[in-house]
């Protein structure tokens, strides 16, 4: 649970830094709520699902971000900057192992194929293009999911993945049907702030931009 | 969600009508992407652990002694190196193991999707096979014959000399000898395996011609209702002897001939749509002990795509790391997804263009 997280529309990036430098407890629950969710997932992607190995990584990642914190200029969004660190401790991490050839093993000792490879496979009727730029959509969609709150992100996972009634989400959290029409609104807004930044700053090839890739 | 169910439900939308794009486009990208993967509650609890330790240094002044990261096992020697699943691969030096007979063998199902039939020379019943029949060998005068609609199937040879041959829903081929196949109708797709087997060219005789390839990747379709034929070259180039008269097409062109005669020529894009069905089709490739810059050329070639290193070191690294495992149940173009990020790369896709780099080089942060 992430209670804390901050609802986009809330305090924005600066402001949340800003606090964070200067000792706010508060700030830190929220950005612990926030973006620490996501690093690990950022990091889980990139290290094919090496639950270990992320951990250590994410770790190594969020302790460089905290003590480097001034050196944060805000030209980028906040969590690229964090999602950069975590990419030079996977290259250092690597570099470390470079003198040497290096196993990498994708398989589980019973044979099973592990999670990273169920979690890649795409249906053989897409194009390879497609296979690949949908894989890069999901990640990001999960990505800016993990960034929002606990409540939004409930709302729109239970209303268009699980294909819950308003009125069935109202329920689920014990307030009004307006209530939870409100806060689903505001959730499918903050998604697609997220949704954009993400895109922008970390996607290879804008969604709306597949068709111009297409041969 | 029944859109009946959607369509009432829509905030702000009492009427019932229709969502409005934005509604559609966060239907399209939740629904594509799924439920998210939990993530274990023991590992964000000990980042956020972690997290708490460095802000208290931060914040406190307080001499927190900095906690080690948690020891991870190494990969190779965690017992991780269970290795199963050995799916036919062609080496492009043709090499199928020491001791291959030579025999009347030419080819060796490598891979099946759905069901097909198979008739061997002389005999007049026409057998079933399925995915189970992977690793049979076919030889001189069978006849592969796959369906369509539900009784759709396709096929991978292994061919000799280490290429390629793939069958495509409702064909009718024969194999005629080491270097001619006969395609009735349908399509097939040929891959020589790279420069090594130029000197073991196929060629593909249809009722519109004969297709010889000269080291390449081509497909060669007939649509029985239309009367066409049509051959796309992907890689090198395929010579068309029609009754005498000669024409050839390079790679990236397009080929097809009506049954009136006339040829039309035309561009086709190496990579994508026109090719998906043959990458669908593709024989697995056995990662077991092979490099990651192997394991990338090999789904370079079968997508289509140009590889390119960003920079020395990253196709030195490579070159150096050595994959165990399987991608069963992945296709050589999502295979690099699930394989890359282990091996320490990181890669795009833009045009064609398969670029990989090791995993720092990133965008730098605005």
């Amino acid at each position: 649970m992430n209670p804390g997280a901050i609802d986009r529309g809330g305090p924005d990036e600066q402001e949340l830094v800003g606090r964070l430098r200067r000792g706010d407890e508060e700030a830190f629950a929220a950005f612990a709520a926030s973006y620490l969710p996501a690093l690990y997932r950022f990091a889980l992607r990139r290290l094919g699902n090496d639950r270990d190995l992320a951990r250590e990584i994410a770790q190594e990642t969020v302790v460089k971000v905290i003590e480097r914190l001034d050196s944060y200029r805000g030209e980028a969004a906040f969590f690229t900057w964090i999602c950069a660190c975590c990419r030079n401790e996977i290259a250092g991490h690597f570099r470390k192992r470079s003198r040497r050839p290096v196993e990498v093993t994708l398989e589980s000792a019973d044979g099973e194929p592990q999670d990273r490879i169920l979690n890649f496979a795409a249906p053989a009727s897409e194009g390879p293009e497609e296979q690949l730029l949908e894989l890069e959509q999901r990640e990001l969609v999960h990505l800016a999911l993990d960034r929002l709150s606990v409540r939004y992100a409930q709302a729109l996972e239970w209303r268009y993945v699980d294909a819950l009634r308003v009125d069935e989400i109202a329920a689920r959290w014990d307030c009004s049907y307006k209530s939870a029409e409100s806060a689903l609104s505001r959730a499918r807004a903050a998604f697609f702030e997220v949704y954009g930044e993400l895109e922008r700053e970390l996607g290879v090839v804008p969604s709306r931009a597949r068709g111009e890739e297409r041969a | 969600m029944s859109g009946e169910d959607r369509t009432r439900e829509l905030p702000g939308r009492p009427d019932g009508s229709g969502g409005d794009a934005s509604e559609a486009r966060l239907c399209e990208l939740l629904e594509g992407a799924g439920p998210r993967r939990p993530l274990p509650d023991e590992d964000l609890v000990r980042l956020r652990a972690a997290a708490r330790v460095a802000w208290e240094r931060r914040s406190g002044g307080r001499e927190v002694g900095r906690r080690k990261p948690w020891g991870r096992w190494a990969l190779a020697a965690a017992g991780l190196g269970g290795l199963a699943l050995v799916v036919g691969w062609l080496s492009p030096s043709g090499e199928r193991g020491a001791g291959s007979p030579e025999t009347a063998r030419i080819a060796e199902l490598e891979r099946v999707a759905g069901r097909f039939e198979v008739r061997r020379d002389g005999e007049a019943a026409w057998e079933r096979w399925g995915e189970e029949r992977t690793g049979s060998e076919l030889a001189v005068g069978a006849e592969i014959r796959t369906g369509e609609g539900e009784d759709a199937g396709r096929a991978a040879l292994g061919w000799s000399g280490g290429a390629s041959l793939r069958v495509d829903h409702g064909s009718l081929v024969r194999l005629r000898s080491e270097r001619e196949v006969v395609l009735e109708r349908g399509a097939v797709y040929f891959d020589s395996g790279g420069a090594a087997a130029r000197e073991r060219g196929l060629t593909v005789l249809t009722v519109q011609g004969r297709f010889a390839e000269v080291g390449t990747q081509f497909e060669v379709r007939i649509d029985a209702g239309s009367g066409w034929t049509r051959l796309r070259v992907r890689e090198g180039r395929v010579e068309l002897d029609r009754e005498g008269a000669r024409a050839e097409a390079g790679a990236g062109e397009e080929l097809l001939l009506r049954s009136g005669g006339a040829i039309e020529r035309s561009v086709v894009p190496r990579f994508g749509d026109p090719w998906t069905w043959a990458v669908a089709t593709a024989p697995m490739l056995d990662l077991e002990g092979i490099t990651a810059r192997r394991f990338l050329e090999w789904s370079a070639r079968e997508a289509g795509w140009r590889l390119e290193f960003a920079d020395r070191a990253t196709e030195e690294l490579a070159a150096r790391v050595v994959l165990h495992g399987s991608i069963h149940g992945l296709t050589p173009s999502s295979a690099p997804a699930a394989v890359l990020p282990t091996a320490g790369l990181d890669f795009g896709l833009h045009s064609g263009v398969l670029r990989v780099a090791v995993a720092e080089e990133s965008r730098t942060p605005r």
